[in-house]
């Protein structure tokens, strides 16, 4: 029923005559609407971005060596350091150690006096060089 | 710990004052230190090269004694740096620059 009464023209026999009502285009058509491709060719050409990628580079890689110097420098700083205080270290480890070790031989020599044949001095290799005692700990006292 | 000296005054050789004054140390006790390794390397006994370990010792700490004389308040201030970032050289610049600018390395 509405559709008859919308696009009514009067004096039409049926509603197969009815005008047609479609959404069409503007009288003289829709302007013209580009659709082909527009990219310039303006820019740096190959050689330029290669060159300023490969510059980049070695300006990056020239940095890199610089900061390994200085950071070898610092490492060097600090093994001086160790090198130069190693000595006396050492050196008070030496006489801890020496006097641990008579009081270790006077023990042992107290504990087997009853042992016929045991050399109450030291018991250890054949080798002649001297080896640390291996009695599986560096430092009973501290542990 | 917080001092670098013991009750008598001398410096205490822990870990923070041996490398703070490490760069004195290897300039001026080099001579004995050279000859206590020679004698290590010879023959690791520790009875046999406690002489010149004796020597050693004697050299540092009376390096250190004389390095905390002569500048009391920059060396103090270097290993109580030294002390709090845990000898890092670089986290102490300018403490080091003023202990070396009063007790130069010669």
């Amino acid at each position: 029923m509405t559709e008859a009464v919308i696009r009514n023209k009067p004096g039409m026999a049926s509603v197969k005559d009815m005008p047609l009502l479609q959404d069409g285009p503007p009288p003289g058509g829709f302007a013209p609407v580009r659709y082909a491709r527009r990219i310039s060719n303006t820019g740096p050409s190959a050689m330029a971005i290669f060159l300023t990628v490969s510059g980049a580079f070695a300006w990056g890689m020239y940095q890199v060596g610089q900061g390994n110097k200085i950071r070898r420098a610092l490492k060097e700083e600090k093994y001086a350091a160790r090198r130069a205080i190693l000595p006396i270290l050492q050196a008070e480890e030496d006489e801890r150690f020496v006097s641990e070790w008579k009081k270790y031989l006077e023990y042992e020599a107290d504990v087997m006096k009853d042992v016929p044949g045991w050399k109450v001095g030291e018991n250890v290799y054949n080798s002649g060089r001297w080896m640390p005692p291996s009695t599986g700990e560096l430092r009973p006292d501290v542990w | 710990m917080s001092s670098a000296v013991d009750a008598t005054g001398n410096p205490i050789p822990t870990s923070a004052v041996l490398t703070a004054s490490a760069k004195h140390i290897g300039m001026r006790c080099m001579p004995e230190n050279v000859a206590f390794l020679k004698c290590k390397k010879n023959d690791p006994n520790p009875e046999k090269c406690l002489e010149k370990g004796r020597d050693v010792t004697r050299c540092v700490l009376g390096l250190l004694k004389d390095l905390h004389q002569k500048c009391q308040k920059e060396m103090d201030d270097y290993v109580g740096c030294m002390y709090y970032y845990t000898n890092e050289f670089d986290l102490c610049r300018k403490e080091q620059e003023a202990f070396e600018k009063v007790c130069p390395l010669k």
